[in-house]
């Protein structure tokens, strides 16, 4: 390495920096990455970003179908964070696996993970959808919007 | 006046001799260290974190031939750039945790040589890490048309609770109208059928106005430091680099608190900030209490403030 002028290799990690950075650029525009993420070092200037999005699944058990908000669901919250930060169709296959190898029960009408010695239900993910925030200057409401969706054909 | 200059510089110099900030192999020497206290503050991710980060990181902030050791440093690049760099999309990876990579990658490299090249290497190295922060930060802004119309800090200052505090001083809104509104979003945020519901804030016209300029200065003062850090110091305007860096920190820091980036920034500032030709060092010794005084930032002025006024 001391072969090396140092008038070059300062260059060497703004050369990294400039690779994350277009990597963000690419994975925000291709795959809705949350741009805050992936050392793209554009933090505080987007309102959508992947603490303010919510990933939201249509489960069907018993050929009814249910929506849930996977915040709302403790033992998805790795696969939960993952979606939100990068939503990609690897991403959303892994969490079909994962969500439809838990164990899922009714309560009522409200599907949940089931309780110790409760019979679980058979479960098929058919579609996720993650929503990011939409604030609307004029009128001052705030509403969430899908910001990448994908259905499972079986 | 001239009596309290007098000591002023002479406090300087003695904190300056003391600390031996005229030998850069002590200087090269302060900043590893203070990296490896920024990780060992900010770091959360390794396999059992509690136990294995001091035993990583306590021996290198302890012993300067340690966080100075080649591999030493090269075993924190390896295991940081696997966490934050190829893992970083695991899971939420602020940016700050790629900066402190980028830094050990620096200082490694710097480890290698001796003497002016070295100076060069590492001084120069952490100015142009600066420099390309802060621009690909405000090219960021020019990307976000919500930022360039002012939404981006109208919608969190109304939301962040990080911003709650300024909000309520300069605004008219309450801390409570602040919670409520904070509150409503959050079950907007939970709710399963989410797309059906709609909440509505409540600004003001002062508020508007605020956030538009807010993020145009944010956009000059990032846009400076970027342009001051990236061009050779042989310009001028490279000379103020530091001033505008400081009014940065000072006018973001305690609205905006981000402790992890404050941190490593602050390296960074100290590791270049001997390239002023002034015999002084005082910028030095500046980000050296900047470093120390960081934790204040996250200080609930709002609370003072509403103790003192209400």
């Amino acid at each position: 390495m001391k072969n090396i002028n140092v008038k070059y290799l300062i260059f060497v990690v703004p050369i990294i920096m400039s690779i994350f950075f277009i990597r963000n650029i690419y994975l925000v525009n291709q795959q809705n990455m949350d741009s805050w993420m992936g050392g793209g070092f554009r933090m505080f200037a987007t309102i959508d970003k992947m603490v303010l999005r919510s990933p939201v699944i249509d489960i069907e058990i018993e050929n009814n179908t249910y929506t849930i908000n996977m915040r709302n669901v403790n033992q998805l919250s790795e696969i939960n964070a993952k979606l939100r930060i990068l939503p990609s169709e690897k991403r959303f296959n892994e969490a079909k696996k994962i969500i439809e190898s838990l164990s899922w029960c009714l309560y009522g009408d409200i599907p949940r993970i089931c309780d110790l010695y409760d019979e679980a239900k058979v479960v098929a993910l058919r579609e996720v959808r993650i929503y990011g925030v939409k604030y609307d200057k004029l009128t001052k409401r705030v509403r969430m919007v899908p910001v990448r969706s994908y259905e499972f054909s079986n | 006046m001239n009596s309290v200059i007098d000591i002023l510089i002479k406090k300087i110099q003695l904190i300056e001799s003391k600390l031996s900030l005229n030998n850069d192999d002590v200087v090269f020497a302060i900043a590893t260290q203070l990296l490896v206290v920024t990780y060992f503050l900010f770091v959360h991710e390794l396999p059992f974190n509690a136990i294995v980060a001091p035993i990583l990181l306590l021996p290198g902030i302890l012993f300067r031939e340690i966080s100075t050791n080649k591999i030493y440093l090269s075993c924190l690049m390896a295991i940081f750039a696997f966490l934050y760099l190829y893992n970083g999309l695991e899971q939420r990876i602020p940016n700050h945790k790629h900066l402190f990579v980028y830094v050990t990658i620096l200082f490694f490299i710097s480890s290698f040589y001796k003497a002016k090249e070295f100076v060069y290497l590492f001084k120069h190295g952490s100015r142009l890490i600066i420099g390309f922060v802060f621009l690909f930060a405000t090219i960021g802004k020019f990307l976000a048309p919500e930022f360039l119309n002012g939404s981006f800090f109208e919608f969190t200052g109304l939301v962040d609770s990080r911003f709650s505090g300024f909000t309520a001083i300069v605004t008219s809104l309450s801390m409570s109208e602040l919670v409520t509104m904070r509150e409503s979003f959050q079950q907007l945020l939970n709710s399963n059928n989410i797309s059906d519901l709609e909440i509505q804030l409540e600004s003001t016209v002062w508020k508007e106005n605020l956030s538009l300029f807010m993020a145009y200065w944010t956009i000059f003062i990032e846009g400076m430091i970027a342009v001051t850090f990236i061009i050779s110091t042989k310009y001028k305007l490279s000379m103020f680099r530091d001033l505008f860096l400081i009014i940065f920190m000072i006018t973001t820091y305690p609205i905006a608190t981000v402790p992890g980036f404050a941190a490593i920034l602050t390296v960074l500032a100290f590791a270049q900030s001997s390239l002023h030709k002034s015999e002084l060092k005082y910028l030095s010794i500046l980000y050296l209490c900047i470093f120390v005084l960081i934790p204040i930032f996250s200080f609930p002025f709002y609370r003072l403030y509403s103790f003192i006024f209400y």
